[in-house]
Formats: C-alpha cells, sequence, structure tokens
C-alpha cells in the first residue's frame, strides 16, 4: 500500500470489499410522491425532449415566416378562430379534474381517485376530437406551402402529446378502477403533472399558429 | 439519516456465512431467465449494456469496412474497383453508422453498465425502459444495413443536406430509411439519457452527496441533458425531412417557401452538440483512467465539473460554424467565431487539471494510460486544425474539401475512439473477470496511434491542396495520388491494430489470467465487488463517505441493510445529498419491452411506404405500452409503506 497526500491507495486487490450493515431501510417507505419518486424524474425527462420537439417545430414556423411578404401567403385564409379556442378552454379546464384525481391519490382515497380520472378522460377526450377538428380550422392543406407546412407540424406535434396523455390518463383509471394497486397512486399523481406540462407548452403553440398569422 | 439504525447485535463484522445467504437470496431473485427466453426478457442493466456495447462494436467494424473500401477506392487515381453510386452508400451510410450507430449508442452503453455500480445501487432507475431502448436501436440499425446490402443504401452524406435529400433530386427510399434509422436511434438516445440522469438523480448510495459524484458519473449526466435537447433537433428535422418527401409537405422546398437552410440549422444544433455528446464522456473516461493510474484523485474536481457544465452548455451555441459557407449576416459569424474560441477555456481546464493529476501523482503507464496519452495529442492536432476552420474566410476556401473528413477523425478518433479504447483495457477486467494482455495491448496502442496520423494528416494536406471530399476518384495530373496512397496505407495500419485488439479480447476471454476485484486499485465503487459484478451488484448497498469512495475508506465499508431479498427492491436517496429516502420495487424480467419495441418498427418502417403505418403502427404501440403499464402479479407478503404528503 502506498499513500498519497492523506490517502493510502492499493495498488490491487483480489477479493471483493466486505460490506457491514450499519443502517437499516426497512422502515423506509415504499409509496412516495412527487420529486421524491423516479417516474416524477422520468416524466422531467420526458417534458425536456418533448419541449424540445415542440420549440425545433416553433423554430421552424417563424423561420419559414421571414421568408414571406405577408403571413399567412397570399389566397391563404388565416386560421379559424372558433373551435381551436373551445379547444384550448376544455383543455385548461381539463386540468381541473387532473388536480382533483392528483390530491384524490395522495390520499389513497380510491373512489375520488376514480372518479375524477375518469372526469378528465372524458375531457380530453373531448379536447382530442377538438384537436383532429382543428386541422380543418386551419383552411389550408400541409401541402399547399411552407406556411401551412409548419402550421401544421406545430399542431401535428403537440396532437401527439395530447393523444399519449389521454390514452395513459385512460389506462391509468382502467387500472386504477378494476385493479387499485397501491403503488400506482404515485404514478397517478405524475400522471396529472405531466397533464399540467401539456396544457402549458399548448399555449404558446397556440398564439403562434392562430393569432401571429392575424397580427404580423 | 432517516432510517432507524440497526440493533446493537446485527451490526459489526458479518458473519460470513450469513452473507453467503443474502449473496443466494439476490442471486435467485435477481438473476436473467434462462435460455432464450431468458435473453429476450432480461431487465439487467448489465446484460442489456453489454449486448449494446457488442452491437455498437459490430457497427463500428461494419463501419471499418466501408471505410477500407473507400480506401481502397481511393489509394490510386481513376481506380474502377467502386463505382461512384456504391462509392456515395458507402461514405454515407460510413458517417451514419459512426455517428448514430456506433459513437452514441456505445458511449451511452458504457454509463449505462458502469454509472449504477459508481453510484452503488442495483439496476437503473426504469429497467424495461432500458430493454425498450437497446432493442430499438438495434431495429433501426438491421434497417439501415438491410438497405445498404439490396443497394437501397442512402446516398447523400449524413447529414443529409437538401434540396439534394429532398424528393426533387433523391427519389427512391435511400433518404427516407436514412430519416427514419435517425427516428430509432434519437428515441434509443433519449430514453437512455433519461435512464442515466434519473439513476443518478434518484440511487445513489448514501453519502454520496453531488459534490461526491465521481467524475465519469458527471461527465453522463451532462452528457444525457445534451441528448434530451440535441436530439429532438435532429428527429424533428429529419421527420419533416420525411414528410416533405412523402405526403409532399413544403418545409425545405424554396419554390413554395421553404428554405434549405432551414434543415442546415436544425441539424447543426443538434449536430454540433453532438460532437460534444460523444466527446464529453470520453473526458469521464479519461478522469477515471488517470486517476486511477496517476494514484492520486484528479486535481481540480470541482474545476472539471464546472467546465464539463459550460461545455455543454457552450456547444450549444456553435453550431453556425458549420455554416460559414452560407450567406449568413457577418455579425452572425463573429459571434458563432468567438463562441467557437471560447469552448477552447473548459476545455482547456479539464486539460490542466488532468495534467496537474499525473504531475502530482505516481503514474504508471499501462495500457489505459497510453489511450489518455494519445487522446491529448490526437485531440490537440483536432483542435489545432478546427482552428483553421473557425476563421471564416480559411473555412472558405477550406468547406468540402479533403481538410474536413481529416479534422472530424483527428477529433473524434482522439477525443472519443481513443479514450473508449482506453476505458475498454480499464473496465475489461471489471466486466469479465479476466485481465487484457499489456504486451498486445501496447502493440496495437502504437499501431493505431501511427495509423491515425498516416492516415487523416495527409488527409488534411490533400484538403489545403484542394482535393474536394466525396468523389470517388481523381485524375491522376492532379498530384494528389502520393498522399492518397499514404492515407490508405495509414487506413491498413489502422486495421491491423484493431486486429491485434480483438485478438487481444478474444485471447484475454478464454485464458487471460483471473483479474480479482480490484486489480488496478481503482477508487470507484465498481471495483469493490467481484469481477463481473453479481446481478444485483451489491449484497447492501454502501455508504460513502468521501469523493474518493474506496480510497477513503480502506477496510470494510459501511453498508445499507433492510432492503427485501425476496423481490428486486432498490434503495431511493435524496437528490442533493444522497440520504436514504424510500424502497422502489423493480419489475422482473418480461418480454413487453420487445414486442413496445417491435411495434414501433412496426410503425416506422411500415410508415416509410405509407402512412397509414403510422396510425396501424401506433395502435399497436399502443396495446404494447397498455401490457407494459398494467400491473405485474402482486407477490405475496406484499407489505407497502406509503408515506402520505402533508
Amino acid at each position: 500500500m502506498t499513500v498519497v497526500g492523506e490517502i493510502p491507495i492499493e495498488t490491487g486487490r483480489e477479493a471483493e470489499r466486505p460490506l457491514r450493515p450499519v443502517v437499516n431501510a426497512s422502515d423506509l417507505p415504499s409509496v412516495v410522491y412527487g420529486s421524491r419518486v423516479v417516474t416524477w424524474w422520468g416524466t422531467v425527462g420526458f417534458m425536456l425532449a418533448e419541449a424540445a420537439t415542440l420549440s425545433a417545430c416553433l423554430v421552424a414556423y417563424y423561420y419559414v415566416l421571414r421568408n414571406y411578404e405577408s403571413w399567412p401567403p397570399l389566397r391563404t385564409p388565416p386560421p379559424d378562430l372558433f373551435v381551436p379556442t373551445i379547444s384550448l378552454v376544455v383543455l385548461i379546464l381539463s386540468l381541473v379534474p387532473c388536480y382533483l384525481f392528483a390530491r384524490a391519490a395522495k390520499r389513497l382515497d380510491k373512489p375520488a381517485t376514480v372518479r375524477w380520472m375518469w372526469a378528465a378522460v372524458v375531457m380530453m377526450l373531448i379536447a382530442t376530437g377538438l384537436r383532429l377538428m382543428e386541422f380543418s380550422s386551419l383552411n389550408v392543406r400541409w401541402d399547399a406551402n411552407a406556411y401551412a407546412s409548419v402550421a401544421w407540424a406545430v399542431v401535428f406535434a403537440h396532437f401527439t402529446l395530447l393523444l399519449a396523455d389521454t390514452l395513459e390518463t385512460l389506462l391509468f383509471a382502467v387500472v386504477m378502477q378494476t385493479r387499485e394497486p397501491t403503488r400506482y397512486y404515485s404514478g397517478v399523481a405524475e400522471d396529472a403533472f405531466y397533464s399540467y406540462f401539456m396544457v402549458a407548452v399548448w399555449i404558446p403553440c397556440y398564439v403562434t399558429v392562430y393569432l401571429v398569422p392575424r397580427w404580423v | 439519516m432517516s432510517a432507524r439504525p440497526l440493533p446493537a447485535e446485527h451490526t459489526g463484522e458479518s458473519d460470513p456465512k450469513s452473507i453467503e445467504s443474502v449473496h443466494g437470496r439476490l442471486e435467485h431473485v435477481w438473476r436473467n431467465g434462462p435460455g432464450l427466453w431468458g435473453w429476450l426478457t432480461s431487465v439487467n442493466h448489465k446484460s442489456i449494456a453489454l449486448r449494446s456495447i457488442i452491437t455498437a462494436f459490430a457497427f463500428f467494424a461494419l463501419a471499418g469496412v466501408e471505410a477500407a473500401l473507400m480506401r481502397a477506392q481511393l489509394a490510386r487515381p481513376e481506380s474502377s474497383l467502386i463505382g461512384p453510386d456504391r462509392y456515395n452508400q458507402l461514405f454515407t451510410v460510413h458517417g451514419s453508422t459512426m455517428m448514430f450507430l456506433f459513437a452514441v449508442p456505445m458511449v451511452q452503453s458504457v454509463a449505462l453498465y458502469f454509472v449504477p455500480i459508481m453510484i452503488g445501487t442495483r439496476n437503473v432507475a426504469f429497467p424495461r425502459l432500458n430493454a425498450f431502448g437497446y432493442w430499438v436501436y438495434l431495429i433501426g440499425g438491421v434497417l439501415l444495413y438491410a438497405a445498404l446490402f439490396t443497394n437501397t443504401g442512402p446516398d447523400q452524406g449524413w447529414f443529409s443536406y437538401v434540396p439534394l435529400a429532398g424528393p426533387e433530386f433523391s427519389p427512391g427510399k435511400r433518404v427516407d430509411i436514412w430519416a427514419q434509422m435517425i427516428t430509432f436511434t434519437e428515441i434509443a438516445a433519449i430514453v437512455a439519457a433519461i435512464e442515466v440522469i434519473v439513476t443518478v438523480f434518484k440511487q445513489r448510495a448514501p453519502g454520496m452527496s453531488l459534490n461526491r459524484v465521481p467524475l465519469f458519473v458527471w461527465a453522463m449526466v451532462v452528457m444525457s441533458f445534451m441528448v434530451l435537447v440535441a436530439m429532438p433537433y435532429v428527429a424533428t428535422a429529419s421527420m419533416m425531412l420525411a414528410m416533405d418527401r412523402l405526403i409532399a409537405t413544403q418545409f425545405f422546398n424554396y419554390a413554395e417557401g421553404g428554405d434549405a437552410l432551414l434543415w442546415q440549422h436544425l441539424f447543426w444544433f443538434f449536430a454540433h452538440p453532438e460532437v460534444y455528446i460523444i466527446f464529453i464522456p470520453g473526458l469521464g473516461m479519461v478522469s477515471s483512467i488517470v486517476a486511477t493510474f496517476s494514484r492520486r484523485p484528479v486535481f481540480g474536481y470541482t474545476a472539471i465539473v464546472l467546465s464539463t457544465v459550460s461545455i455543454g452548455f457552450l456547444s450549444f451555441g456553435l453550431w453556425v460554424h458549420h455554416m460559414f459557407a452560407t450567406p449568413l449576416p457577418q455579425t452572425g459569424q463573429s459571434f458563432f467565431t468567438a463562441a467557437s474560441a471560447m469552448i477552447a477555456i473548459p476545455t482547456g481546464v479539464t486539460i490542466f487539471c488532468w495534467i496537474a493529476t499525473i504531475w502530482s501523482g505516481r503514474p504508471r503507464f499501462d495500457t489505459p494510460m497510453l489511450y489518455v496519452v494519445g487522446f491529448i495529442a490526437l485531440f490537440t492536432i483536432g483542435g489545432l486544425s478546427g482552428l483553421f476552420l473557425s476563421a471564416v474566410p480559411v473555412d472558405l476556401q477550406l468547406t468540402d474539401t479533403f481538410f474536413l473528413p481529416g479534422h472530424i477523425h483527428y477529433v473524434l478518433l482522439g477525443g472519443m475512439v481513443f479514450p473508449l479504447f482506453g476505458a475498454l483495457h480499464y473496465w475489461f477486467p471489471k466486466v469479465t473477470g479476466r485481465m487484457m494482455s499489456e504486451r498486445l495491448g501496447k502493440v496495437s496502442f502504437w499501431l493505431l496511434f501511427v495509423g491515425v496520423n498516416v492516415t487523416f494528416f495527409p488527409q488534411l494536406l490533400l484538403g489545403a491542396a484542394g482535393m474536394p471530399r466525396r468523389v470517388y476518384t481523381y485524375l491522376a495530373d492532379t498530384g494528389w495520388g502520393g498522399l492518397n496512397l499514404t492515407s490508405s496505407i495509414g487506413a491498413g495500419l489502422l486495421a491491423v491494430g484493431l486486429l491485434v485488439l480483438v485478438v487481444n479480447i478474444a485471447r484475454s476471454l478464454a485464458a487471460g489470467p483471473p483479474a480479482g476485484a480490484d486489480p488496478w486499485g481503482g477508487e470507484t465503487l465498481e471495483w469493490a465487488v467481484s469481477s463481473p459484478a453479481p446481478d444485483y451488484n451489491f449484497a447492501y448497498i454502501p455508504i460513502v463517505h468521501g469523493r474518493s469512495a474506496l480510497w477513503a475508506d480502506t477496510g470494510d465499508l459501511d453498508a445499507v441493510s433492510g432492503l427485501r431479498e425476496d423481490r428486486r427492491e432498490v434503495l431511493q436517496t435524496t437528490m442533493l445529498d444522497a440520504e436514504p429516502d424510500s424502497r422502489h420495487e423493480h419489475p422482473d424480467p418480461t418480454i413487453v419491452p420487445l414486442l413496445a419495441a417491435l411495434a414501433t418498427g412496426v410503425t416506422l418502417i411500415w410508415g416509410i411506404f405509407d402512412p397509414i403505418g403510422f396510425a396501424v403502427g401506433g395502435a399497436l404501440t399502443f396495446l404494447a405500452l397498455g401490457a407494459w403499464g398494467w400491473p405485474q402479479k402482486t407477490k405475496p407478503n406484499t407489505h407497502e409503506i406509503v408515506e402520505v404528503p402533508k
């Protein structure tokens, strides 16, 4: 064994290091919530990647915008506002049941969790249906010109997030209704957390696709 | 710590018999299933990372063969060994393979193998997602090579510039296959990045506060965050390219208001950080090797961590220096020149810290350390050749010449492959339980080191002489024959060096001397366990008392007991201080990740030919994910302790 500074350093060792238990972890909880649980951090990771994806679509939108004298291009009508705005309102309102089922999940209150989850699923399904109608509210086909392509790209990219979140909430609702595994309560709370993100990132997309063509 | 201490009779020296029974029970719970089914259903981080490393090496070998074919073609002027179309496929697939199927998966796999052991946990945070990532990567790689072998290999260059890659100039499915290969590998990369980040943030051994995390692990965390921000850009861009080709969107079509430069911006906003995504893990590997072989902790821990983080940030501000030959505003050019120069500061700090470590330690120059020295030399030449390119007027002269391949190979072979080979020699004993031959190791090092210089220095000169890149031949009276022949001879040296390395690996696997737990006297936790590490890594979770976990405690290691031994349970700790916080049960082996990956494969491959594939495949993927999310069978004696938040 040699010593460098204060630290003695061995040159090699055949056997593994013996481990001496001094702390017992058996009393630690197995179901925790929020940033204490790995799924919360995993969700944050996916949020980062998805926000980057949406930002790439928005970058493309504003980059292409510079190529045009008028936006939307000549002979292309601006998008309708009615359906997209209703859809935005439904999306924002769907966060209320999301908040309520997350709160119920943290109390392990099965009836309230399941009830609010189904309410959220119904509202998100409505939002998904409205989103499908939004594509026709764009008033232009994706292949008409670059304006149409970037507008479709933004709406479609977010549509995949909305669809994924809706299906995930649906799946969780079925599991909680039929099985109710205790450890899923924390995942249910994360599901609401993801919905907050999904709705929040839609707002700059909505402004870009539906309002910017009326402003510039 | 919040957990209660053991009763007095359980502390102190462990009874060897009882520790053996602990090992036995954990072995039973954590091992893979038997046979092929066990292989397909494994969720063990070491099994999956190892197969991913082997897969990445296989792609490295294929890309090496492509390089050898190209060098054979260019060895003399007007050679007719390979025609122009085949040559285009070769350089495109070579570059795409090295970037997307070798470099990134390789550094991530090394992370997924060693990060959990180094931070003292039993598996990655999401074992099934980890398996899913590997399968998706494999399908993407097989897709590219199935295309190449059926003469449908992409032929537009690895950065796929439009309009060349657009529907007008690249009809057929070649570019679509490239674009979809990108999607596969980006899914895999993002998944692996999340694994690394969450595992490091939530599953560190008690006592391993953030300021004690090994430098290797820091490097992998920074790389992973970069992956999360950069990869979605190329995935989005390649999806737009695929849509331009499949359903006639107009993203890059100038005639309809689209923009070819948009592609370049989106692509390089990914691809410049990509260089650092590949290089920063190399820094981490070098830090591990330098500490062990200098026999002292790395000098300037905090400086290196901050440098690594700042390299990560700065690398996102450099992408436009790949576009100096496009009509950019001059202010933009100046900004990106300055930013390019600025990244030299943290890189320099890191290199000076290593030199200080070697200088003040007692270095021994075993093969891994030789690769570190080789890395510093080659990366310096790579960096200096980059200086030429950062000057806009010189760049205009050198763009699209052979100077570029020369530069990028110095940077990537020096910055990534040499640290990787050092890491291979360093960790081979841990992974296999056997030592590699030092003699063969040194022979292959010198062959590779000389080979890199003989291959790529002539390419820098050829570029300066005006030889364009990506041409399948040249005329004799250009005078480029001699340098090209030299470069091809260098490629031969590289091939021989790699062959010696392969022989060394094969011989060591079969008959290398047993390594023992810790052949080098390492400082980090992977050297505390047997070689190879057991399926559960640690019988008890070690408690860390310093930055150099094994050098701070020279005798027995304090540890945490109380995790269940009848199911797969891991300890979660707090993010900053790594105090024990909760227990988390991990899933048993399952086929579901493979099914989900196959469904993803159907989606993306069918989608190349018909948009309906996205719908059908998407539905299949949802079904697979449903099976994934469905609760596994409840085991007996499950007793959840729920901590209800206030």
